[in-house]
């Protein structure tokens, strides 16, 4: 027998939920819905009163009842299973949905939704604690003469009374106000805005603004997803142009400003041409990966001299602990030959630095691989790279892990693959690894869990982290001497991490920082300097050259650890940078300025984010500002009961010797083998 | 919440990493909890607590409420146990063997012996008070006697070496509550997603083909008739017994937490309640 979720009625305040039942048997006693509660365990259970036509049954439910304050939670996730005993038997069956439901809206800052899981089960989703002064649309488009916004004008199941949408210029302040109308669904509203409205070059913020019961409410517009699938460029007559951008707080941004001359135009062919080029590029890799699979399935036989092949980020980088271990080894064994597998791109770096290389993807480089006999990764081969039964693979990882990882993604949903796919090819590569390097027993347990990891973990620390505990002060004066960065100034550091849906097209917006800069100098300006690690697509849509006297853009630095040794404190947010920073033991201050939109993704995370952390979290600018004052007065947090917790549970492998023990590992390799 | 009570049914269920997980988050969040120790057999009352003095620390212990179905009955009116039901000790004068214990778990042991065989048993306290005496024959239990503090409150007997019946005293020695034990076949079917949080630890499942967990025996399971002699009122089920009691005595400000094992079993008899699992 199989029970599906087929339909979401709401009945006043309650919710009915009907299910098909199919291949029912004989009798039903007993006939009750269970809830479970993903997170917490909480359950609730529901009588069936009866069976409708022998193959339908209806529950009622009070959303309110499976919200609960306990455990901190704000997001409820919850399971449905039917239980009932036949003549012989006690059966329970999970409820099956493939249903996607509206977004319900309970009240200004809780709504729910029906969905489906991984494998197809049903999920009654409750978030609560959305943020009061955000309202979620539903799309948002240009047409040639027209914005087009649609949205809910529901608040549990009551309409929304006067609700119009409100454009600001950000420039002058100046409001235009427009009503919404029912739309083309019952519960959607639709509202127009004549893009000739629109002032001359101007920047517009959108807002809601309606009635529920007595309360005026205002709120941002916001749009948690990208802007895929909407139409967010509109040429006007006379030259003029209209893009729908969205900002770092997922707030819709409306810019009027002239289009492109021809020029302009011709000047930008460049771009396009290179297009072409990739294109021309990625089918050359087609054919080269076919290549490569054969070039792999010749037989080798390995090099007379122990020789170590070192690989980056896939050859993106020369970087990381096994550059850290390189490092160690040309000072101690330079009789023995490295080569490091890097891209194209990096060729000229390593002729600068007298690194040796081979290029992937080449058949030299097949060939190093195949013929050395020891592997240093920190992240993985791809599957169609075969490893020779005499070489020995060390995979050093390229982090505490902080976001779930590999089978311990429930659901894994990324083009190309399925969950079970994406776990395999995990559990495969990983035990190919001969040693993995591990920083701490958290580290362990999840490598274990996470890969399907069964050889040998060596817990000696990130190699890559020797030099945060090796550094003396005035080698780090020296640093920020070359970085330019001012001696007589405190260093704030922020690197933030890459959101998904922060563009929807590359390189087309103007990024903003998540606060403001001008309040910053105005707080901390005279002694300060801050300095950006961010992700390379930001870092090329940001302005800061109105700031470049105390702001310094350090994104495309290659050894984030300068940055480390050179700030006296840190802002991020879910990056797991704050693992390898907290070695320095200085203030780590959290700035999830999109929390509410991330708490989902935050069930994907091993930490409890809200009590795990060795910092504050700052909720709003004012607190932001707050923290870095308060961070900048106590440099120092070995004294500080909550971030020596932290410190003990993740950082305690500190001699600074990681990159020794590796090395000494291979080394007894080495002798070992021959 | 401002309380939680954990309905403890088992030993198992006290071990689980879920129960001190729970247990310890709460407390973190300054919510009282009470650990309430409602298993038949209740000879394991006296391990449950040593357990719990294994699982936390002491500054945890130092605010943590354990109490039992004795301590809830101490007080409540009952009629006298009938001299053919009361426990025997009339083995105290026979030669007797003591054992020290070994571990933190164990319990000094006095064994008493006839004709060369064991005929009781009888484990003591720190102050040589009795917790259990327990009779044999033929190497089977046949009767036992439950004590706190000196005070006897709980009656086994036993049949073909399993319990049979358990009467509950209150604190003049008086039955409050009889459970008898019933044995009956019980078949189960249980499918549900790789991703079902609903878990069954004390069950074996396997995966089938489209990649459902699946639950399927059948076995013997007990199931525990209540008779309460206040008011003679009877349950059929010991969950019923269970949902009754805790209807009496969980605030409506607290949370309940019971074993996940039990949920499919207890929760009928709790509708439309909102209860935590561990």
């Amino acid at each position: 027998m199989r029970a599906i979720l087929s339909g979401l009625h709401q009945k006043k305040k309650n919710q009915e939920l009907e299910f098909e039942l199919i291949d029912v048997p004989g009798s039903l006693d007993n006939l009750r819905v269970m809830l479970l509660e993903t997170n917490s365990l909480a359950s609730v259970t529901v009588p069936v009163p009866r069976v409708v036509d022998n193959n339908l049954i209806r529950i009622q439910i009070d959303p309110d009842q499976l919200q609960f304050e306990a455990f901190g939670q704000s997001e409820f996730a919850w399971q449905l299973f039917l239980a009932f005993d036949t003549a012989d038997e006690q059966v329970i069956l999970q409820i099956e949905s493939e249903y996607l439901s509206d977004r319900h809206q309970l009240s200004l800052t809780s709504y729910y939704q029906v969905n489906s899981d991984a494998e197809g089960m049903a999920i009654f989703n409750i978030h609560t604690q959305q943020p009061e002064d955000e309202f979620t649309i539903n799309s948002v488009n240009l047409t040639e003469d027209a914005l087009n916004i649609t949205g809910y004008n529901r608040i549990n199941g009551q309409p929304i009374k006067d609700q119009k949408i409100i454009l600001k210029t950000r420039e002058s302040g100046a409001r235009l106000a427009y009503p919404t109308a029912a739309g083309s669904l019952k519960t959607l509203f639709t509202a127009s805005v004549p893009l000739t409205d629109l002032p001359s070059n101007s920047i517009e913020d959108l807002f809601v603004q309606y009635t529920v019961g007595t309360q005026q409410i205002e709120q941002r517009v916001i749009l948690a997803r990208s802007l895929e699938g909407q139409m967010t460029q509109s040429v006007l007559p006379g030259g003029r142009m209209v893009l729908i951008e969205k900002n770092i707080n997922n707030g819709i941004v409306i810019k009027e400003f002239p289009a492109p001359s021809l020029g302009e135009k011709v000047a930008a062919l460049p771009q396009k041409l290179q297009a072409v080029a990739n294109l021309g590029r990625t089918i050359q890799d087609k054919v080269n990966l076919q290549r490569m699979r054969w070039l792999f399935k010749s037989g080798h036989r390995p090099y007379e001299q122990p020789t170590i092949i070192f690989e980056s980020f896939g050859g993106r980088q020369v970087s990381d602990s096994p550059y850290a271990i390189y490092r160690l080894f040309t000072e101690l064994y330079p009789g023995f030959t490295f080569v490091w597998s890097i891209d194209r791109s990096l060729k000229k770096f390593c002729k600068q630095n007298q690194i040796p290389y081979v290029v992937r993807r080449t058949s030299k480089w097949v060939r190093a691989l195949e013929k050395s006999s020891y592997w240093i990764s920190n992240a993985r081969f791809p599957a169609w790279v075969k490893k020779p039964s005499y070489v020995t693979y060390i995979q050093t990882w390229h982090g505490t892990p902080l976001k779930k990882l590999g089978l311990d993604i429930e659901n894994v949903s990324m083009p190309g693959t399925t969950t079970s796919k994406y776990h395999d090819n995990f559990v495969k590569e990983a035990n190919r690894w001969d040693a993995l390097v591990s920083p701490n027993d958290y580290s362990t347990q999840i490598f274990r869990s996470a890969f399907g990891f069964n050889n040998q973990i060596l817990k000696v620390g990130y190699p890559r982290n020797d030099e945060l505990i090796n550094t003396e002060p005035d080698e780090i004066t020296a640093l920020k001497e070359s970085m330019g960065i001012p001696l007589d100034k405190k260093v704030v550091l922020y690197a933030p991490t890459y959101r998904d849906n922060q563009f929807a097209e590359k390189g087309k917006y103007t990024f903003e920082l998540p606060f403001s800069l001008d309040d910053f100098k105005k707080q901390f300006g005279e002694d300060t300097v801050l300095i950006l690690r961010m992700h390379y697509l930001i870092a090329n849509a940001m302005d800061i050259s109105d700031y470049t006297d105390f702001v310094y853009d350090f994104s495309s630095h290659p050894n984030i650890s300068d940055l480390y040794l050179v700030s006296d404190m840190l802002i991020t947010d879910y990056s797991s940078v704050f693992f390898d920073y907290a070695y320095l033991k200085r203030p780590i201050l959290f700035y999830p300025y999109d929390y509410h939109l991330y708490k989902d993704e935050l069930r994907g995370f091993y930490l409890d984010y809200e009590k795990d952390l060795p910092g504050q979290i700052a909720n709003n600018e004012k607190e932001l500002l707050s923290g870095i004052a308060d961070g900048l007065k106590h440099p120092d947090m070995s004294e500080d009961p909550k971030f020596m917790k932290f410190y003990n549970r993740f950082c305690s492998i500190d001699d600074g010797l990681s990159s020794l023990k590796v090395v000494n590992y291979v080394v007894h390799q080495i002798e070992k083998n021959g | 919440m401002k309380q939680a009570i954990f309905l403890v049914t088992s030993l198992a269920g006290l071990k689980k990493l879920t129960f001190k997980q729970k247990v310890k988050s709460l407390m973190n969040d300054q919510i009282q909890v009470t650990i309430l120790l409602a298993m038949i057999q209740f000879d394991d009352y006296e391990i449950a607590r040593r357990l719990v003095q294994s699982i936390f620390k002491a500054k945890r212990l130092a605010q943590l409420n354990v109490v039992s179905l004795a301590d809830l009955v101490a007080d409540e009116a009952g009629v006298d146990v009938a001299e053919s039901e009361q426990f025997k000790a009339d083995f105290e004068d026979l030669p007797l063997h003591r054992f020290e214990a070994t571990n933190a778990l164990e319990r000094p042991t006095v064994r008493y012996v006839k004709d060369g065989e064991i005929v009781a048993e009888v484990k003591e306290d720190g102050n040589q008070q009795p917790l259990l005496k327990m009779r044999y024959a033929d190497h089977q239990p046949i009767s036992a006697a439950v004590y706190e503090a000196g005070n006897q409150f709980g009656l086994l007997t036993y049949r073909d070496g399993k319990l049979a019946q358990a009467l509950l005293l209150n604190q003049q020695g008086q039955v409050v509550y009889r459970f008898i034990r019933h044995a009956r076949t019980v078949n189960f079917a249980y499918t549900m997603g790789r991703t079902s949080k609903l878990k069954f630890t004390e069950l074996i499942s396997e995966e089938d083909d489209e990649h459902r967990v699946i639950y399927r025996d059948s076995e013997e399971q007990s199931s525990y008739e209540v008779v309460g002699y206040q008011n003679y009122d009877r349950f059929d089920s010991v969950y019923s017994f269970y949902a009754n009691l805790l209807e009496k005595i969980v605030p409506a400000d607290s949370g309940l937490f019971i074993d996940l094992n039990d949920n499919p079993e207890l929760t009928p008899y709790l509708p439309q309640q909102l209860i935590f699992n561990y």
